[in-house]
């Protein structure tokens, strides 16, 4: 007799499509009308195609650009080779970009990776730790001395979105409430973005070169000075006040220190 | 560790509806009559975020059961210790009258299936399940329901019914049951179950909850087999079978159950009204 644990990795491995239903059979009682190889069958349906609704609830822009059967080919070959390795499905197809960057039946759609890495951004803003915003007025006591050695600690709800596509307009175009005859160009060039949610609602917001190069370098807890020699190295344009104010406005930061 | 004294309210024995996403606001809105609310543990599992205020929100007005798909109860290797952290903080944080779990499994050597599937009746399975059972029951520091599942298939290694086998769970663990009447149903049409002598199997006062659910006949020339999905209303049959569960049980907590294909929120207080009176005119009758 064969161990418990040796007849349940072979019912995953058959839910998955790794082994043959017929090896099952003999752990089956075979008894009633619908045939054991069909009553296998539906667990290996409940599994995929539970997966494939999750994912596609995770990622609804990248199942509409592709279309239900598309999706579903793409799901089940995902699904195939990186089945969900935590009970809890909230954070499934964290990896599902990296997956679709190598997939070769979707290779006429280059910009699908970064539309699923968008997703996946929102996703972790959606369920990510909740933190209260730093009053924009709250620099104000900061003595203009003082301000180019304050670090500003980025909200943990917050991820960065770089793409060569115009990635955010793409995803507009593709929500619900989009007019059926947006249209984007798909050559108007690269697109940085800021997903984040600051109290209920999640925010996306495209920034230029020199105010993403900005918040990524006070990411890693550099000084605004830094962070500004790092932002104006890339744009000479950049104008410390103007952007600045305009991201506490937009409650992105949740504490200033001086270091 | 909390170390003073949880005062634990009961909820009271009648309907609730299982919480949806889509149902969020109208619930707040129009504050519906229901005795509690039922969440999929798993799915408040994130951090922070909208799940979690809406669930705030909707505690203060609302008794809730927090019930769990991915503790794999069944599954012939240790419990997740992550997950059972991830789930004791869950019901900490929202004190649920009720914490419940599945008889079955849904994963196995850190492969997870997303679906519950059924095990093997046998004195080995029975060690394991009690031993998973006692673990969660002191890790949660309370006592936990153990729901019936819905199977499609029977093993050739099942030696003890599956009633008998609750019976002798709820004996060894303290546990107590969820009885999920369309499970129960399911089954039993499926694999060819009499379930009035399962009924009569389980142990009268160790019924803490009910589940009811709507099911899928799918016919094929002579042959039919019935599909899980909690996708339609509650059928005649299972309500019949909810009656005669409510007649040896007495009333208890009755969930809606409606996970596929979810309809607006009168649909489902619609059910939770009925129950109510099914089980009303199960201890008249």
């Amino acid at each position: 007799m064969r161990s418990l644990r040796e007849v349940q990795k072979d019912m995953r491995d058959q839910a998955l499509d790794r082994i043959d239903r017929t090896l099952l059979l003999s752990e089956i009682k075979d008894n009633m009308s619908f045939p054991p190889e069909e009553r296998l069958q539906l667990y290996r349906n409940n599994t995929v195609l539970g997966l494939t609704d999750a994912l596609s609830a995770a990622f609804p822009v990248v199942a509409r650009l592709v279309g239900p059967p598309f999706f579903a080919r793409l799901a089940g070959d995902f699904i195939r080779a990186h089945p969900p390795r935590q009970p809890a499905m909230l954070r499934y197809g964290s990896d599902f970009p990296t997956f679709l960057s190598g997939y070769d039946p979707a290779q006429s759609l280059p910009y699908l990776a970064d539309v699923a890495r968008l997703e996946a951004a929102w996703n972790h803003a959606y369920h990510a730790p909740e933190a209260v915003p730093l009053a924009p007025e709250s620099l104000q006591s900061v003595v203009p001395d003082d301000l180019g050695r304050l670090t500003l600690a980025l909200h943990p709800s917050l991820r960065f979105v770089a793409s060569s596509y115009p990635v955010l307009d793409i995803w507009r175009a593709n929500q619900d409430e989009a007019s059926a005859d947006q249209t984007v160009d798909l050559g108007s060039g690269a697109q940085r973005l800021i997903v984040y949610r600051p109290e209920a609602q999640v925010f996306i917001r495209p920034l230029g070169m020199g105010a993403f190069s900005f918040l990524m370098t006070l990411g890693i807890g550099q000084s605004l000075e830094t962070a500004w020699e790092s932002a104006f190295a890339l744009d000479r344009d950049f104008d410390i006040t103007a952007e600045l104010s305009a991201l506490l406005a937009g409650n992105i930061f949740i504490e200033a220190r001086l270091t | 560790m909390q170390t003073d004294v949880t005062v634990r309210t009961t909820l009271p024995a009648a309907a609730g509806i299982g919480l949806k996403a889509r149902h969020y606001a109208e619930i707040i809105e129009a504050r519906p009559s229901l005795a509690f609310v039922e969440v999929h543990a798993e799915n408040y599992m994130g951090a922070g975020g909208p799940p979690h205020r809406w669930l705030t929100a909707i505690r203060q007005h609302y008794g809730l059961s927090v019930h769990g798909v991915g503790l794999s109860l069944g599954a012939d290797q240790p419990l997740d210790q992550d997950h059972l952290d991830a789930l004791a903080r869950l019901v900490d944080r929202y004190q649920p009258e009720l914490v419940s779990e599945h008889l079955a499994w849904a994963g196995i050597d850190g492969t997870y299936l997303n679906d519950l599937l059924p095990i093997p009746y046998t004195p080995y399975t029975l060690d394991l399940v009690c031993r998973h059972v006692d673990q969660v029951q002191e890790h949660l520091a309370r006592q936990i329901l153990v729901e019936n599942p819905s199977a499609y298939i029977d093993y050739a290694e099942t030696a003890i019914p599956e009633q008998d086998f609750l019976a002798a769970l709820v004996h060894r663990t303290g546990c107590a049951l969820l009885l999920d009447v369309n499970n129960l149903f399911v089954s039993a049409r499926n694999l060819g179950l009499d379930e009035q002598a399962y009924l009569a199997g389980l142990p009268a006062t160790a019924v803490a909850e009910y589940h009811l659910a709507g099911h899928h006949l799918h016919r094929r020339g002579n042959a039919e087999i019935r599909i899980d999905n909690h996708g339609s209303r509650v059928c005649d049959e299972v309500w019949a079978l909810y009656r005669a569960a409510v007649a040896r049980f007495g009333r208890h907590p009755t969930l809606i159950e409606w996970d596929t294909d979810v309809p607006e929120l009168f649909v489902l207080l619609d059910e939770a009204a009925r129950a109510d009176r099914e089980a009303a005119d199960a201890i008249a009758a």
